[in-house]
This record gives structure tokens, sequence and C-alpha cells, in this order.
């Protein structure tokens, strides 16, 4: 076989690999963009659910503790803040996120303050279902977190970063939150 | 942890021996049974040809009278020896246990567990167990067809189980450095490898779309507790059960390493319960784990097979095309 035919077939074979280098890669990305965004999309709804306890939470300690207006007026701002900052994405979701927790063991100091609250069911039965979703939320953190990390190492690797380049694919910010003690430990919360 | 282990160290009594044999005495070996028949026989013969046989005999037999003769002796006193060992032990075994609220059984027999290394279709051997206070330790080994002299893949290992408050989604922690639990049949599943030093001794493996439940129970207090205490072992969580897998058998010989690994169990068991406890499944309605969650599938190996075959012959009819194109690649 001559010099001549081989520079096709060799040409061909690396065109072909190349164009299933492209192809994988492309698949990829798009599997691990998706999964980021399933995460992110997993961490909203678990924040919206930990939000929809808050209007309770506030009118549980509202009877026993009125004169804290401050505190409850702010904690219902904050949760405002944080549902719109989820729309805008993780970073400004974290900065809406340390507000709300300050404001929320705000509320928790008022209520571990008040006797009649600490006794109260309704209370405690909320307070129970808000340490659970702040382990949800955490996991959910977690998992986004973790699938974030994975599309921005796939994206600045090599060969994978000229493909990403190409496709125009972009990595995802990372949720990092401030000191959530007291919020996700119950340990924390003496009652 | 200190452990009280006098009553492994004090002299045996009758009654521990009688103790022993009442509950537990199984007998020898099969095989070896044979080997020691047929030597017997071997003997029996060489000496009836000896006396009865004809004169060119006498001297094979001899010989072959001789040969078996010793071989018979090495082997009855190895075996014997052996044997003490053996029994003794387990004898101090099953007293050890007695005294520290556990039951020893030496069993042998193929016990099914809801664990992922109990669900091969080779046969098995449980040998012993111990139970007591909710736990389950063993050592259970995956025996492979000699007659198709195949290589023994798995190695035997000691198990640990103990139950939990209740029924979680299916989730394995594959250690890095051990091979107990097959991932490679193990189908339909989502691969995690987690924050920090976690990763770089764990990748846990949970169904598809149960990543965050998975992270839910695996709380990084968890995670730490994991890497302290079973930084060498692999753990699973199948319905309301946690197994702790570990190559080394000392757990099931060593009454120090028994008690350790007792403890190791409980506490990684009070460590995962607070979770667990209040873990339910979002995707169904009674909070329960849903049907699908409950078992990773394993995938048949011929499917494996079948894909590697179809390979094959797929490069094969590649080179034949080419070939009759006039492409000579080799």
């Amino acid at each position: 076989m001559s010099i001549l035919l081989w520079v096709p077939v060799v040409s061909a074979a690396v065109a072909l690999i190349g164009l299933i280098l492209a192809w994988t890669t492309h698949n990829r990305l798009v599997e691990l963009g998706t999964r980021a965004d399933e995460a992110w999309s997993d961490v909203t709804v678990q924040l919206k659910r930990r939000a929809d306890l808050i209007p309770n939470l506030v009118e549980s300690v509202k009877g026993a503790a009125a004169h804290e207006q401050a505190t409850l007026t702010q904690v219902v701002a904050a949760r405002s803040a944080l549902l719109q900052a989820t729309g805008q994405g993780p970073r400004a979701a974290a900065v809406a996120e340390g507000e709300f927790a300050d404001a929320l063991r705000s509320l928790l100091a008022v209520a571990e303050s008040h006797p009649d609250i600490k006794t109260n069911h309704n209370f405690l039965a909320l307070q129970h279902e808000l340490v659970n979703t702040e382990d949800k939320i955490q996991a959910a953190r977690r998992l986004y977190n973790g699938s974030a990390r994975n599309l921005n190492i796939k994206l600045r690797a090599f060969p994978s970063n000229i493909f990403a380049g190409l496709f125009h694919f972009h990595g995802r910010e990372f949720f990092e939150v401030a000191d959530r003690a007291g919020l996700e430990d119950p340990a924390a919360i003496s009652f | 942890m200190d452990h009280d282990l006098s009553s492994w160290g004090e002299a045996l009594k009758r009654s521990d021996f009688r103790d022993y044999y009442q509950s537990q005495f199984t007998p020898p070996y099969r095989r070896y049974g044979f080997v020691m028949a047929f030597f017997c026989l071997l003997l029996a013969l060489a000496a009836l040809s000896l006396v009865l046989g004809p004169r060119w005999l006498k001297d094979q037999a001899a010989l072959i009278g001789v040969m078996s003769g010793s071989l018979l002796a090495i082997m009855a006193v190895g075996g014997l020896v052996w044997w003490h060992q053996r029994f003794t032990r387990n004898v101090r075994l099953n007293r050890f246990c007695s005294a520290h609220g556990l039951g020893f059984q030496e069993l042998r027999q193929d016990v099914r567990l809801p664990g992922a290394p109990f669900r091969s279709d080779r046969r098995s051997l449980t040998q012993p167990i111990i139970t007591g206070g909710g736990l389950i330790i063993g050592r259970h080994r995956i025996l492979e067809d000699q007659r198709q002299n195949k290589i023994e893949l798995y190695r035997p290992f000691t198990f640990g189980m103990i139950r939990l408050p209740q029924a979680v989604p299916h989730i394995i922690l594959k250690n890095r450095h051990s091979k107990v639990v097959p991932m490679s049949r193990l189908r339909n599943i989502a691969q995690m490898a987690l924050e920090g030093d976690f990763a770089d001794t764990f990748t846990l493996y949970c169904p598809a779309s149960y990543e965050r439940d998975a992270l839910y129970i695996f709380t990084p207090d968890v995670m730490t507790a994991c890497l302290d205490l079973a930084g060498d072992a692999e753990l699973e969580l199948v319905d309301d059960y946690l197994f702790l897998y570990t190559l080394s058998g000392e757990a099931c010989r060593d009454p120090e390493k028994l008690l350790a690994l007792r403890d190791i169990i409980e506490r990684l068991a009070g460590r995962f319960g607070r979770q667990v406890a209040a873990y339910s499944d979002d995707r169904s309605a009674s909070g329960r784990v849903a049907g699908a969650a409950r078992r990773m599938n394993f995938k048949a190996q011929s499917q494996l097979v079948g894909l590697f075959g179809g390979l094959l012959i797929a490069l094969y009819a590649a080179y034949q095309i080419l070939s009759l194109l006039g492409f000579h690649l080799f």
C-alpha cells in the first residue's frame, strides 16, 4: 500500500477520533450541566419548603412575644428576600441565605427566652420540621456543589476545555453558605 | 476501649467442652475424612497383599504400605494438632460469647442476608456466626465451582449486621482498597465522590435520583464517623439494616477484635440512627422508601459477555470489509 493512500486514511481516522471526542465531550458536558441544574432546582425546592414554614413559625411566636415585632419583621423580610434571590443564582441566594439564617437564629433565641413558646406543641412541631428541612437543604446544597464541581473540572480539564469553548458551555457558581450552627443541629437549639 | 477478656484467658474446664460439644460440635471436614479413609484402605490392601499376596507383589506392597502408613501418620498428627487448636479456640469463643451476652454458632451453612455480597448465585458458606443485642457478626465465603477450574474471585469476609430505626434507600459505601461488595454487577446506580478526605477512601453508590437522600443520611458527622471507625471497611444500608464488611477475619477469632467490631457497629448505628429515623422519601405519599430504591439491581453477566462478543464480531467484520476493499492493515 503506497504512502499516498495512507494520507487520506490517517486523516479520516484523525477526523473520526476528533468527531467522536467532540460528540462524547458535548454529551458529557450536557449531562453534567443538566445534573447541576437539577441539583440547583432541588436546592430551591427545599429553600421554598423551609420558607413555607416561616409564616406559621412567626405566628406561633407572635402570640406570646408580640413585643418582639422587630425580630418578626426581620424574619419575614429575610424570607421574602431569599425567595427572590433563589431565582438569581447561587451567589445571590447565598448572600440572602446568610441574612435569613441570622434572622431565623434571632427568632429562635426569642422563642427560647419565652417558656410558653418552648412548651407550645405547634411551635415544637414546626421547629422539628425546620430542623429536618435544614438537613434536606444541606444535603441538596452538597449535591449541587458536587455537581457544580464536576462540571467545572470538566470545563477546565484538557481536552474537554477546547470543546467546552467551542460549544459555549459555562461553569456553575458554588452555593457557599456561612456558619449554620443552631439551625442544622437540633442539639444546638436547646428547648 | 478496654474490654473484659478474663473469660477468654481462663483455663478450659470440662463443663466448657460439654457446653460446646452439646450445642456446636460439627463433624470433621468431609474431604479430610475421605483422604484419611483412602490411605487407610491403601494401608489395609498393602497389609493384605503382604500377608496373602504372591511373592512378586510383596515388595511393591511393602513400599505402598510404608508410604501410605507414613502419610496417614503425618495427616493424623497434623489433623489432630489443627483440630485441637480449632476446637479449643471455638470452645473458648463459645464461653467468651456467653459471658458477654452473645451467642456463638459454628454453623457452616449458606446464610443469605439482605446485603449485596450475599446475593451471589454461587454456593456460599457462613462460619461462624455470633449474635446478640440485635447484632449479627460472622465470616462468609463465596465458593467457586472447583470442577470448572475457576479461580476464587472473592476472598472470605467478615460482616456485621445491625438493625436501623427504619428502612432507607439502598446505599453502598464502597472502600477503594477493599473488594467485598461486587459493584461491577450493579445497575441503575448513581456514583458519588463526597467531599474532602472521604473521597480518597470511599465512593458512595445509591439508586439513580436518590443522591440527595443519600447525602441526607451521610451528613458530614456521619462521614467523619465512617472514616474514623470503619476506614478499612465497606458499609451498606439496605432495608432497615446496616452492614459492615471487612476482609480481616480477626473478629471471628480474636475476642478483643470481636468486641471492638461490635462497638464499632453499634457506634456507627448510633450515628446513622438520627438521620435514618428522620428520613422520609418525598417521592412516596407514605414517606416510606419507594420500591425501586429499596434495591440496586444486579445486571446479568451474560449482558457484558454479549457486549464484548458483539464488539469483537463487529471489529472482525470491519477488518474483513477493509481487507476486501484492499486496505490491508496488518
